[in-house]
């Protein structure tokens, strides 16, 4: 590798590095506009105009803010678990195809390293559940640990399906391959497993059992303040966005689309999922943690597996 | 512990009460907000709301009705001597100078805004007006004498603002002047505050 491919390569990270740090801060605007705009209100309208400026405000709020880390706390883990769950995601960020020609890591099997990286980040959770040295953070912690396993698999054996029908866990060649046709109309039962259980991965409402302020507090956050839950609350928004990303590309034809640039069809496509998402996290009431592990191992996996079999079938026919 | 028909029912109905609540936020959505952005735009206030009470001087009998049917005691009358004289910020020409009456004052901090001063009231000298913004930084800004109760919040604060920076004026000329003539300086800002402590 020469000086300017490393060059190339240093830039593109900075570069997707940049892009998640600024749609993490940007998406918490959107969301607590939308937010309001589902209760009937007017949300952030003080900071500039629209009120577009209140994330940079917030992040300064959260950076002057005091760092406490509690006196029994384990630090060394305390101090790291912020990063855990935030670096994968961004990592986990650079296989994703943006376009025609925006693929920062193009590696052969991208699909495995997004998944292998994504399911980094509950390890975080549960150290930040464990180090935090509090009863709500702990039971969060371990509710995390139960959750990531369980919508794990239906969301991976889901992606399997896309792998069979593409032949490929290329990124880029799994979107190439849905020129004709998106594998959401040959997939649809896949996809829905897709959506539900990233929802769970993202862990917003209907499925925010780790943190479910009415029973734990805050559940593994409970115990963080200033930057570092700020480092959680990013990457609670980048993982909206990474997992849209990630639907974008599995089922909705990644950046392909008529008369538009690739990078614009994407951002649409994935702008559709994160309201989607935010629509979902505004309408529906938090389930049981039971509930929510009774979804995914009773309906989700045994769904998920019929869905294998069919997409087999389908191969087979196809062809 | 679960029959067939809820087993049946187990993954169906959830599904369909999600869509249906998301059809509902989705409508939600799609109206106008029903908050408006406050001190710049209000909402307009339902005609009979109650605000701080406002007194008529002029009409005010000091009957004392109000003082007995005031249930927090917010309400008291107090003796009143008319000082003002026109031209004054306060006061109402009409009546003879000097005269001692019996007005009420109001500890707005202690008012629940009930109405039974109002309507209680032979004459209806006391009313309420549409004034809410009545926050405040110091317990002490929350009385207000009879005269005080004749003019609108907004006015009240302007005339209290410029009395602050009348006395301030009078608290330099005072150490311009050592002591000697400072203490008639002083009288003279704090005009009322006889009628208020007694």
């Amino acid at each position: 590798m020469s000086w300017t491919q490393v060059g190339i390569y240093i830039g593109g990270s900075l570069g997707v590095f940049l892009v998640f740090f600024t749609a993490g801060g940007v998406l918490t605007y959107v969301f607590r506009k939308l937010f309001a705009d589902f209760g009937q209100r007017w949300g952030p309208n003080r900071a500039g105009p629209f009120g577009l400026f209140q994330f940079i405000a917030d992040g300064f709020k959260l950076i002057f803010k005091e760092d406490i880390i509690p006196e029994r706390a384990e630090r060394w883990g305390f101090r790291i678990a912020p990063y855990l769950t935030f670096v994968p995601a961004v990592v986990a960020l650079s296989p994703i195809p943006f376009g025609e020609g925006l693929l920062l890591t193009d590696v052969r099997d991208g699909l495995i390293l997004i998944f292998a990286l994504a399911a980094l980040a509950p390890l975080g959770e549960i150290l930040a559940g464990w180090a935090s040295n509090n009863k709500y953070s702990l039971i969060g912690g371990l509710r995390a640990a139960a959750m990531d396993v369980a919508y794990e698999i239906p969301l991976l054996i889901s992606a399997i399906a896309v792998i069979m029908l593409a032949g490929s866990a290329n990124t880029r060649e799994i979107v190439l391959a849905q020129r004709g046709l998106w594998y959401a109309a040959l997939q649809p039962l896949g996809l829905f497993i897709f959506l539900v259980a990233m929802i769970g991965k993202i862990g917003v409402i209907p499925f925010d059992l780790a943190e479910a302020e009415s029973e734990l507090v805050a559940g593994y956050v409970t115990e963080y303040s200033g930057m570092r839950f700020g480092f959680f609350f990013v990457a609670l928004f980048a993982n909206v966005f990474f997992t849209a990303a990630l639907a974008v590309t599995l089922y909705l034809g990644g950046w392909q689309g008529p008369f538009l640039p690739g990078i614009v069809w994407f951002a649409i496509k994935s702008a559709a999922l994160m309201f989607l998402v935010f629509w979902v996290w505004n309408s529906l009431p938090r389930v049981r943690i039971d509930q929510f592990l009774d979804i995914n191992w009773k309906v989700l996996f045994p769904l998920s597996l019929v869905n294998l079999l069919y997409t087999a079938i389908l191969v087979e026919v196809i062809g | 512990m679960t029959g067939k028909r809820d087993r049946y029912y187990r993954f169906l109905p959830p599904l369909v009460g999600a869509l249906r609540g998301m059809a509902t936020t989705l409508r939600n959505f799609l109206r106008r907000a029903v908050t408006v952005g406050y001190p710049e735009r209000r909402d307009p206030l339902p005609e009979r709301f109650r605000g701080r009470l406002f007194l008529d001087m002029n009409i005010c009998v000091g009957c004392g009705m109000c003082e007995e049917a005031c249930p927090n005691g917010a309400l008291r009358m107090v003796e009143w001597k008319e000082v003002a004289a026109p031209g004054k910020e306060f006061g109402h020409p009409a009546m003879p100078r000097g005269e001692l009456r019996r007005h009420p004052e109001v500890d707005i901090a202690m008012c629940t805004y009930c109405g039974w001063c109002e309507y209680v009231c032979p004459t209806g000298a006391i009313r309420h007006t549409h004034d809410f913004e009545l926050a405040r930084y110091d317990r002490a800004q929350f009385l207000r004498s009879p005269e005080e109760l004749g003019v609108l919040e907004p006015k009240l604060q302007e005339i209290w603002a410029r009395r602050q920076a009348q006395a301030a004026e009078a608290e330099g000329e005072k150490e311009r002047e050592s002591e000697g003539k400072g203490a008639e300086a002083e009288e003279k800002v704090e005009i009322g505050t006889e009628a208020k402590g007694a």
